[in-house]
């Protein structure tokens, strides 16, 4: 086959991977029939680069379509809801947010976050070879993403079944059953979400649903919070009804505020916002930062506590929370998720 | 080959199926429907590159979700005239090389780098498979082998790697291949003249390695 021109060996290169134009594929089998060098180089090809053919071809499994879909109608909805509001489409703070959809965060939209990128690439840089403890915290970060992500999709999932857009845990007419985790359990008993995608792995303590799925519907709740390490928005009552939009915050890993109370020191329910509690993170990730997840579907890890101007894990200007008889925030400006 | 590039370009006649521009055009116009049916027409093709190209389930389920969400948030700069699948494989192909990217920033383990394709002809590659008169071993079973030339295209340089599955499996054209990765034609050739020798070169390696056991 060495006695083929540089152009013959093109020729059936390009038939053999039908790189070339119709023109050149018809060459290249013409040359194949009447020359026995090609032949020869056309089989070599073959007995070579034909074992790849041994990787068998694999369907996409049906569930990555479901969750695929769900994000896109999360989106869609999210847009929807964007172009109709009158004060995102008047511009203002939030103009930003509201001429695209997002589907990841853009965390290099300037020069400031351009240099705060490169003090992390160099931090990164400083430690070449991460330790065993730091990629199994990756790890358990990535995961955690994946299932806030299959939480989205059965959110959507619900709202398309039920007509109705995200309720809030919050949302009570006494008030005494605020904070309940009701919505997120009706996740569970209609089937959207299986109850072990709202365990974040990078807890210890989260126990896994121990009643059989017969029985999800005699309960109004998780069994226990040890099942739902994650917290959920808590709307005010003006907000609660309104649509979802893109950058709503939706869940985020567990708000550490409340970790802080020990119910055995006999505080009447009452729990004091310290200064310290302004400033932790969730424990969820080893207090490094925390995955939230946002109107569109998507999943960002945050490595401070405030999400558009508001810190997510406190209720602005109140310094007591009455914990029997849960808290809202006072308006929808207001960023809150718990407990 | 698993299946030749005339048979897919094949337009079936008895097909009453939309176009992909009429896919599009009706989804402008308000039908959601329209992008589950895109989903449904590329989900197979991107989720096995994908496999190939990535190889590992949870960066393949993120990628392939937000190449989607990307197609979704750029349709109206789609052009209608021009074909969707090579755009979805752009959309694709830069997502997974990002989410390789990010893997690699996140870990210490070698991904395998970006292997200098320069100066490698087509004669370099029929010198060599003319130097390699590969026996195929019997013995050796259709798993077995499977499961080699997963674990030679795992280790294969990233730039490599995909150039080789966009020819082999998906049989795109030069100029095709050309736009996707956004380098000269030129280029294309030589890197995948690259690729098929360093695929020759481990093959062999392997199969030596396999006959000695």
């Amino acid at each position: 086959m060495n006695n083929l021109t540089q152009e013959e060996k093109d020729v059936v290169l390009d038939f053999y991977f039908r790189c070339g134009d119709d023109e050149r594929i018809r060459k290249g089998r013409d040359l194949i029939a009447s020359d026995s060098g090609a032949a020869e180089l056309y089989a070599s090809l073959e007995q070579t680069l034909g074992q790849m053919d041994q990787v068998k071809y694999e369907p996409c499994p049906d569930n990555l379509v479901d969750i695929t879909i769900a994000r896109l109608n999360l989106a869609v909805s999210a847009e929807k809801v964007r172009n109709e509001d009158p004060l995102q489409s008047a511009g203002g703070e939030n103009e930003n947010y509201s001429n695209k959809v997002y589907t990841g965060k853009k965390w290099w939209n300037n020069i400031s976050d351009l240099a705060a990128v490169a003090a992390v690439l160099l931090a990164v840089m400083s430690f070449a070879f991460p330790s065993l403890g730091k990629m199994r915290q990756l790890a358990r970060q990535n995961e955690c993403q994946s299932r806030q992500r299959n939480i989205a999709a059965g959110i959507s999932g619900f709202v398309n079944d039920n007509g109705s857009l995200l309720s809030s845990i919050g949302e009570t007419e006494d008030g005494t059953r605020a904070w309940k985790n009701s919505y997120p359990w009706e996740l569970v008993k209609g089937g959207y979400v299986k109850p072990d995608n709202f365990l974040c792995p990078g807890r210890k303590d989260g126990q896994k649903i121990d009643i059989p799925e017969a029985d999800y519907a005699k309960y109004d709740d998780f069994p226990s919070r040890r099942n739902m390490t994650y917290s959920f928005v808590v709307h005010c009552r003006v907000r609660a009804n309104k649509p979802l939009s893109a950058n709503d915050a939706l869940l985020v890993d567990r708000n550490p505020v409340f970790e802080e109370y020990d119910i055995n020191k006999n505080q009447n329910g009452k729990l004091s916002i310290t200064d310290q509690m302004t400033k932790i993170m969730s424990t969820n990730h080893g207090g490094r930062g925390q995955n939230l997840l946002l109107g569109d579907g998507s999943v960002t890890f945050m490595r401070g506590r405030y999400h558009m101007g508001d810190d997510i894990f406190t209720i602005r200007g109140k310094l007591i929370y009455d914990l029997l008889r849960g808290e809202v925030p006072c308006d929808e400006n207001d960023i809150f998720l718990a407990p | 080959m698993l299946l030749a590039k005339e048979d897919m370009k094949k337009a079936d006649p008895t097909s009453n199926k939309p176009s992909d521009s009429e896919l599009l055009d009706r989804y402008r116009a308000g039908d959601q429907d329209a992008f589950r049916d895109i989903v449904e027409r590329y989900k197979n093709p991107l989720y096995s590159f994908l496999r190939r190209f990535l190889n590992r389930h949870d960066l393949v389920e993120d990628v392939f979700q937000e190449t989607f969400l990307q197609l979704y948030s750029s349709r109206d700069k789609f052009d209608s005239n021009k074909a969707l699948h090579p755009w979805l494989f752009t959309i694709a192909a830069n997502k997974a090389k990002d989410a390789l990217r990010k893997q690699q920033r996140n870990s210490s383990l070698s991904l395998g780098a970006i292997a200098d394709s320069g100066g490698v002809s087509v004669d370099d590659v029929v010198n060599l498979l003319d130097s390699y008169k590969i026996t195929p071993d019997e013995e050796v079973s259709n798993a077995e082998t499977a499961d080699m030339v997963r674990a030679i295209i795992a280790n294969m340089p990233v730039n490599l790697r995909g150039i080789l599955i966009l020819a082999y499996f998906e049989q795109f054209s030069y100029k095709q291949m050309a736009e996707i990765l956004s380098i000269p034609i030129g280029t294309v050739k030589s890197r995948l003249h690259t690729a098929i020798l360093h695929f020759t070169k481990r093959w062999n390696e392997a199969n030596r390695g396999s006959n000695a056991e």
